[in-house]
């Protein structure tokens, strides 16, 4: 980490807060969200079911409408505070600067247009500049260039047959094809960063394999950093250089992965990883006692303290700050410098 | 698309088979007597024994219906016991009349109602919306006979733009009657080059089509607009969005495309319930179409000339709602 922090973080998320309008009441669902994504960097976020990691990202792009999710805090890209940003304004960054793919593929292609249709428009919105290099290198027509562009793109992403692919429809397409094309697609902006959210969560296990290969040299190639949503710690592992673990709308521990998962810090993710390594969605954490909390009426001071074995006093008064170690951050009174209860607990 | 096609076909072959045999069925569990109302309230006992076996009373149920089938497929529907005209030679003048207005109102709601939703959900809650929620609403909502009655009251009485009912204005009638190609007025008249008459048709249609077209317009406008916020929810909305796709193009195109197919559903349904709404519209308006005549049928039990509107009106609903099948299955490859 030592290195990378001289560099230039190509996203920062500070003190993300996002609040739902629901009929239950007002909902915090991020509760401060705190990290950095450096360039060609691939950082993995995982958490249980609910903990916010698809409302992180969708509140990072900015896709959420302001009537139902209201945000505060930064998300910093080039010095401009994304939250800022008009929906016109926002478009400058959307496919261009930073981009996302969804976890169900199919669900996110259109499915009453052909998938050239769509794709064709993507390049027209972010390669014009090809477009013309491809139309006087060739002397062909735009369309003609837009389509040649399209199909070098789906290749690129290691799709065959892609004439015919083009004029189909999402329904007549396989998963792992769909997630091709949706990469394809996310990508064609040369985005600095991408979000994956579950990306692969939907797909049988050897095309989750070709789709995580895919991701890797996107990221070693284009300098492409890449937020890996997901539940399984083992994926984490093989893909991610650095691991942010999400507990109840913050982010509670971040490590370089290996020292992650040798060296845990943060109560939470030792049970983590002493439950089975795939997170399952139905059976929770075994090893950690109690449920997720109801956030409708959230914990006091740390949200984990319901659960927390080492749990002290202050655990249910005070909100953990996030305390930097050597390698880690964490997020927990047990590590806070000014807290003697905690000394021990240190190592 | 063509196996759609041809699958659709047959299945409207068989529906419209279907309704026949349930048409005939009808006719047979009329309470009364055909063979004595044929012949009429005064007649002796053998003319009415007669008459059973003129119209083949007296045969097997199934051989009756291949013989009503032989008669419907030659466009023989009876004879009306009220005028003793043949039903199908006032069906063939009438129908025309009533679809002219219920198209024109299919149209106008379609052409009115899917933008004011469009629009609405654009602008999802400015005074836009609200506007289009309570002009929907209204429209859904007041009871068309009350609604035809209103518009006369306010058009006819008040303002004195719009005539009271009719057709035609009366001068008119004295005209030399327009060629039928169409049978349908305002096209004819249009074809004939006579666009006095034209405008008088339409003037005479501008109240009863109003009254017509109320509740699709709400039904389309009020569905249009939720459809489209829901689709806007979609994944593949916000996918599109995520890389780069601008809000003009998602609502309009990528929104839009995706919306239609419940609207064009609700047609449908539109469709036939304007149908029987002529059945109000035509006798407030005093419009000569299939409605009116259909009242005036069953006021004086003129069976031949219900069953023969019944069966129409069951075949154009089962025919419209096959043309929305294809046009669904146009707007959304998926519809198998
Ligand atoms: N539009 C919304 N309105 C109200 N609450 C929402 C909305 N979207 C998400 N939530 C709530 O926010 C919480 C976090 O949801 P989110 O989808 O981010 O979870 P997640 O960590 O991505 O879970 P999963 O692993 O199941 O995808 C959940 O409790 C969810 O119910
Ligand atoms: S802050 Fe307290 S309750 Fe929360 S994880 Fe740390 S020790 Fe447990
Ligand atoms: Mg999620």
């Amino acid at each position: 980490m030592s290195v990378k922090q001289k560099e230039k973080p190509i996203l920062e998320v500070k003190d993300l807060v996002a609040e739902f309008t629901t009929a239950a009441g007002r909902l915090r669902i991020l509760d401060g969200i705190d990290f950095s994504l450096f360039p060609a960097e691939i950082l993995a976020l995982v958490g249980e079911t609910g903990c916010g990691k698809s409302v992180t990202a969708k509140s990072i792009m900015n896709l959420l409408a302001e009537q139902v999710c209201k945000r505060r805090g930064k998300v910093m890209m080039d010095g401009v505070n994304l939250l800022d940003l008009s929906k016109k304004q926002m478009r400058s960054y959307l496919g261009r600067r930073i981009s996302m793919i969804f976890q169900n593929p199919i669900a996110s292609i259109n499915p009453v247009f052909t998938l050239g249709e769509q794709i064709r428009r993507l390049v027209r919105i972010h390669m014009a500049g090809e477009i013309t290099r491809v139309k006087s290198e060739l002397g062909c027509t735009t369309a003609a260039a837009i389509d040649r562009l399209a199909a070098a793109n789906l290749e690129k992403v290691g799709l065959t047959d892609v004439d015919q692919l083009m004029r189909a429809y999402a329904h007549q397409i396989s998963g792992g094809m769909a997630q091709r094309y949706r990469i394809a697609t996310a990508v064609l902006g040369n985005p600095d960063v991408l979000i994956a959210d579950e990306a692969t969560s939907a797909l049988d296990v050897t095309v989750q394999a070709h789709i995580l290969r895919l991701l890797k040299r996107l990221s070693a190639e284009k300098n492409t950093a890449i937020i890996f949503i997901t539940h399984d710690l083992g994926i984490a592992a093989q893909l991610c250089q650095q691991v942010a673990v999400m507990y109840s709308g913050r982010i509670v521990e971040v490590a370089p992965t290996a020292e992650l998962f040798k060296n845990p810090l943060h109560p939470y993710t030792r049970g983590l990883l002493k439950a089975v390594p795939q997170l399952s969605r139905k059976t929770g954490l075994e090893h950690i006692p109690g449920t997720i909390p109801d956030l409708r009426n959230p914990p006091s001071g740390c949200r984990f303290h319901p659960r927390c074995r080492q749990a002290m006093e202050r655990c249910r008064r005070l909100r953990p700050p996030l305390v930097e170690t050597k390698s880690h951050q964490v997020c927990c009174h047990l590590y806070d410098a000014g807290n003697k209860e905690a000394a021990w607990a240190k190592s | 698309m063509l196996p759609f096609l041809i699958r659709r076909l047959a299945g409207l072959v068989f529906l419209l088979l279907i309704l026949t045999m349930l048409v005939f069925g009808l006719s047979r569990a009329l309470p009364g007597d055909v063979a004595a109302m044929y012949v009429g309230l005064k007649a002796k006992p053998e003319q009415i024994q007669k008459a059973r076996l003129e119209l083949g009373l007296d045969k097997p149920v199934h051989v009756q219906y291949l013989r009503y089938m032989g008669r419907l497929l030659k466009g023989d529907l009876g004879i009306s016991l009220r005028t003793h005209r043949p039903v199908a030679r006032d069906l063939k003048e009438k129908l025309p009349l009533s679809l002219e207005i219920v198209l024109l109102a299919l149209l106008i709601s379609i052409a009115l109602g899917l933008p004011m939703g469009v629009v609405a959900a654009f602008k999802r809650d400015t005074w836009i919306d609200s506007a289009v929620n309570m002009i929907g609403s209204a429209a859904v909502s007041l009871p068309i006979f009350f609604l035809a009655l209103l518009l006369q009251l306010v058009f006819f009485n008040w303002l004195g733009w719009f005539p009271l009912q009719g057709r035609i204005s009366t001068m008119m009638e004295f005209r030399d009657p327009l060629p039928a190609v169409t049978r349908f007025g305002l096209i004819d008249a249009l074809l004939a080059g006579d666009l006095e008459y034209m405008a008088d048709m339409a003037w005479h249609m501008f109240l009863p089509v109003v009254s017509l077209a109320s509740i699709p317009l709400g039904l389309v406008a009020r569905l249009s607009r939720s459809s489209l916020l829901e689709v806007m929810q979609a994944d593949y909305i916000m996918a599109a969005r995520a890389s780069g796709v601008g809000e003009t193009v998602l609502f309009f195109r990528y929104g839009l495309r995706n919306a239609l197919s419940p609207v064009l559903s609700i047609m449908g349904l539109s469709m036939a319930l304007m149908l029987l709404n002529t059945f109000y519209v035509e006798q407030i308006f005093n419009y000569p179409g299939i409605g009116y005549w259909a009242l005036a049928s069953i006021f004086s039990l003129d069976y031949p000339v219900l069953v023969a509107i019944t069966l129409v009106l069951g075949a154009i609903y089962v025919l419209s709602n096959t043309i929305i099948d294809v046009l669904r299955r146009w707007v959304d490859p998926r519809i198998k």
